[in-house]
């Protein structure tokens, strides 16, 4: 496995599974960047809902995601009243009794519900498109570059510590990833393996990916204002730059928009298995030592023991 | 930030049980399995550096790990083959291009490079969670800190007082130096019990001839320094009247006597020393539990009395089970070689360091199997107060455990594992479909998952095996099913008639010899030995708490007809004790008690989601900050907690 999936396996299983039986369910499930879901049938057994909890929802909502939601998920959205569920941000209500009958759009059906949270964190990208197609449109040749406009920065503080900001302008939309690495071999596995990004972006057949840059410690410079980042060692900063031709149509935005969305987990996995990697080439290392060192061993003598009285030990 | 759930992962030898802390159900269920790409395994069997095994096994059980390929310096070169695997059943759907390993053997990790990866890929590819912000409740099959002793070391005294301080002693952790030296003392000799080149029980019999007597220190160890030595003792069998017993006279030095002194017998066996205790009382003399129910014998003063042996030296004991409890001893130990008792706490070691240093987790706790079934039982309503001591019986697919639990300790050496479980229920169902003809009616590729859907759907245990024959001959009409199935490649139906399976298929547990002839003890007798094998002490708390555990023992009617048949066997006992003693003594009687519940299949599982999601789990779990004070050795500290005794 080297991506991460972007949909949520166990919506997936417990839909497919629901969807054929209707029965009652009670289950609380995590994503990454700190979602909580919770999926019960509160009233009947046909009645699912599904509720999602995100740290960074405030963010979210002023970045438009409600209009996200309308359109997408409108169908089943529970408004804000008594039955959506307190502590939660989000919930659907999926009526087995209205979903689609045939077997091929009700599989896409759960796909769709099980991005749920892709979806919703794609809200603020969505944005930056429409922002980027008006200063696209507003922006003339003739304009000096002094008085270029950009478009807000749109801070989105997905974990703890961590965020996400957003910039578009006429001619590109640009994406900071803050990320924290906790541990200090983490800190050392990270930094090899974003510089290992920015050195294959020099290779020929990936020149049309879009442009990487990555600091440790320090912010890049655009975000010298941005509040609330914090300064330290073990803090990384990713910077993608995305030009016209990564959201030229729908499909193409989208798989950009999943992929940035899932980079922070994505490289934290990998600083795991890179660990795993090293681990297993350590225990090999070790036993072959191990070998070594027991030939080294001289023979020991075998010492007869006796007790007080004479008698013998017989060892085995 | 309301805190995230943490994950409970139950790697057992067939399937992985995984989820979050508070659901009822694991939110996957899958086979322990691993499917490598080709490549990196032919690397590990091929000659060469990669043929070496990983030091840190046990016994040496098992192929050669694989090992990565030796990697180039360039970065471009290196490859990702180490990401290239599949787990649970998608590697078994891989499995034609990639090749299989189970990471898992006999309930310990054997291989810790797969394990490694599997746990990275159930973690962020199924529960999707970054583990740097859970923590995870672990559940090893013999992980478990195994109450040393048992049967070896029934410490009983006259007074029941010091039995239960010894006992207790014995249970608790060892802080002071003379405890831990009991300890590694009985360990040396159990370890020395299990030592290979085994003989066979009747040989062995033969040639217990001399008893070597062993002795230590225990309880004493505040009143005098701690004794240590062998002594001498002669051990002879003696026919009367239809019973044989065996006697064994020992020698104690001067000042052993006041002291709570254990004392192992090690017999000569052949090749083998057998550790057996006694425990001396206050007086100086051993005395010997019988391990009949209730019935404490102790061991007369060779020509009666402290008084006319003021050194308290010379005693015999009469035991006539003695001899036969020795050479269950070294069939138990016969048997351990091949399943291993005890999960070697170097196992939770690597576990521990895997989880926190490759994935940065929160923090640990690793559960024991047993203890987790017990909790999990608390949500029947015939459970009326939390507590860790009771017998688990799990039953899975291939093999039934019993396990005695005492205090959230499990007591390792009363073990017993029965060779009847949920496959050989299937062969049973299949056997008799066969003798009554309706195998005909089956399409063969069906045939298994018929006698299985017949397994789960339809039968039950019945109380009286013969009245029930008699009621399905007068009327079959009536109790015979019918099963209609479709065959899963034509699409053809059929119909099968469902007869005596219904109640003989679970059956095979309290009547074995319907099945087969290699293990005929039934189930309610073993679980009866298992619980008079253990420290007297918990006894009655084991009788009034036999748990149920596993997919195969949620047979309808299951626990009542067990409950039944050991109350039988108990209440027989009770009946005979009070005969022997002349009718003077009255018993009170013991409950025995078996719970079922509704989380059953998943009864492990379970327990270790309702554990996980106790604000209590988050003290007793080892955090990431204590491990890097204390190191991988921190797990093998232990505690219990969740119960409220």
């Amino acid at each position: 496995m080297i991506q991460l999936e972007n949909h949520n396996v166990i919506i997936q299983n417990v839909l497919t599974e629901r969807f054929v039986k209707p029965g009652r369910v009670d289950i609380n499930f995590v994503d990454y960047d700190n979602v909580r879901f919770h999926l019960s049938t509160p009233t009947s057994k046909t009645q699912l809902v599904l509720s999602m909890g995100i740290q960074c929802w405030r963010d979210l909502a002023k970045y438009g995601v409600n209009d996200m939601l309308e359109s997408e998920y409108g169908e089943w959205l529970i408004r804000d009243g008594p039955e959506k569920e307190q502590e939660y941000d989000v919930s659907l209500m999926i009526d087995l009794e209205k979903i689609p009958e045939d077997e091929e759009s009700r599989t896409s059906f759960i796909y769709h519900l099980s991005m749920l949270k892709p979806m919703i964190l794609s809200a603020p990208f969505r944005r930056a498109y429409e922002t980027h197609k008006q200063l696209a449109a507003a922006h003339s040749p003739d304009t000096s570059s002094a008085e270029e406009k950009q478009g807000d920065m749109m801070i989105i503080n997905y974990r703890e510590e961590e965020a996400f900001v957003i910039q578009s302008s006429w001619d590109r939309i640009t994406v900071y990833i803050s990320t924290a690495f906790k541990e200090e071999t983490d800190r050392v596995f990270g930094r090899v393996f974003l510089q290992e990004f920015v050195d294959a972006r020099r290779l020929s057949n990936l020149q049309s990916a879009p442009q990487v840059l990555y600091t440790t410690r320090e912010p890049p410079l655009e975000l010298r204002n941005v509040p609330g980042l914090k300064k330290s060692d073990d803090m990384g900063y990713v910077t993608f730059v995305l030009f016209p031709r990564h959201f030229a149509n729908e499909d193409i935005a989208k798989a950009s928009i999943l992929r940035i969305l899932t980079f922070r987990n994505y490289l934290h996995y990998h600083l795991k298995a890179s660990k795993s990697y090293m681990h297993s080439r350590m225990r090999i290392r070790v036993h072959t030592f191990g070998q070594i060192l027991n030939r080294a061993k001289p023979e020991v003598q075998a010492v007869e023991r006796r007790t007080a009285t004479g008698r013998t030990f017989r060892s085995r | 930030m309301a805190r995230l759930p943490p994950l409970v992962i139950d790697n057992g030898t067939g399937y992985t049980k995984m989820g979050f802390a508070g659901n009822p159900e694991p939110s996957f269920v899958f086979p322990t399995v691993i499917a490598t790409h080709g490549s990196s395994t032919s690397g590990a069997s091929g000659g060469g550096k990669s043929t070496v095994s990983a030091p840190s096994r046990q016994g040496g059980s098992g192929g050669p790990p694989p090992v990565a390929n030796k990697p180039g310096h360039l970065a471009s070169k290196r490859g990702i083959d180490d990401l290239d695997f599949f787990i649970g059943d998608e590697a078994i759907a891989n499995s034609k291009t990639y090749s299989l390993h189970y990471p898992i053997k006999h309930g310990m990790v054997d291989n810790w490079d797969h394990m490694e990866r599997f746990w990275a890929q159930s973690i962020f590819k199924y529960l999707r969670a970054e583990p740097e912000d859970h923590y995870v409740l672990l559940v090893s099959a013999k992980a478990g800190r195994v109450k040393r002793g048992g049967p070896t070391v029934v410490a009983s005294g006259r007074s029941e007082e010091d039995e239960c301080r010894i006992a207790g002693e014995m249970r608790s952790e060892g802080g002071r130096a003379t405890r831990t030296e009991g300890r590694g003392f009985l360990s040396e000799c159990e370890n020395q019990c299990l030592a290979p080149q085994a003989e066979s029980p009747s040989r062995a019999k033969a040639r217990i001839k001399a008893v070597n007597v062993a002795y230590h220190d225990v309880g004493g160890a505040f009143r005098r320094p701690p004794l240590r030595g062998i002594g001498r003792g002669v051990f002879a069998t003696q026919k009367v009247g239809e019973e044989t017993s065996q006697q064994a006279s020992l020698e104690l030095p001067v000042g052993a006597e006041g002291a709570h002194v254990l004392l192992l017998l090690l017999l000569r066996g052949g090749e083998r020393e057998i550790p057996c205790a006694v425990k001396t009382s206050q007086a100086g003399y051993p005395c010997l539990l019988d391990s009949r129910f209730g019935d404490d014998r102790s061991i007369a003063p060779e020509a009666g009395g402290a008084d006319r042996h003021p050194e308290g030296r010379k005693c015999v004991i009469v035991d006539p089970l003695l001899g036969f409890r020795l050479l269950k001893r070294l069939n138990e130990a016969q048997r351990s070689m091949t399943e291993p008792p005890l999960n070697p706490p170097e196992n939770r070691e690597n576990t521990a360091e895997i989880m926190f240093e490759s994935f940065n987790i929160q923090g640990l706790y690793i559960a024991v199997q047993a203890v987790l079934a017990l909790a999990a039982s608390w949500t029947s309503s015939k459970v009326t107060e939390r507590n860790l001591t009771g017998v688990v019986i799990d039953s899975g697919d291939g093999v039934t455990h019993t396990i005695p639990v005492a205090d959230g300790y499990v007591i390792g050496s009363s073990i017993k594992h029965i060779p009847i479980a949920g496959r050989n229920i299937t062969e049973f169902v299949l056997n008799l479909l066969r003798d009554r003809g309706e195998q005909a009616h089956i399409p063969p590729e069906d045939q298994l998952r018929v006698a299985e859907k017949i397994k789960e759907d339809y039968t039950y245990v019945c109380q009286d095996i013969v009245k029930e024959i008699r009621k399905y001959d007068t009327d079959p009409y009536k109790y015979f099913a019918r099963f209609a199935g479709e065959h899963s490649v034509t699409g053809r139906k059929y119909d099968i008639d469902i007869g005596y399976e219904r109640f003989l298929a679970p059956e095979i547990f309290f009547n074995p010899e319907i099945y087969s002839s290699d293990f005929l003890t039934p189930l309610p007798e073993v679980v009866d030995n298992v619980i008079q094998t253990s420290p007297i002490d918990v006894r009655r708390g084991l009788y009034k708490n036999i748990v149920l555990s596993g997919g195969s023992t949620m047979f309808k009617d299951f626990g009542r007809r067990l409950q039944r048949d050991i109350k039988h066997i108990v209440d027989g006992r009770i009946a005979n004790s009070e005969q022997a003693s002349g009718n003077h003594m009255r018993s009170t009687g013991v409950d025995v008690n078996v719970v079922t519940h509704k989380r059953q299949r998943y009864a492990v599982w379970y327990g270790g989601s309702l554990m996980a999601s106790t604000p209590e789990f988050y003290n007793v779990a080892h955090t990431k900050q204590q491990y890097e004070e204390f190191g991988p050795s921190l797990v093998r500290r232990f505690s219990v907690f969740g119960s409220s005794s």
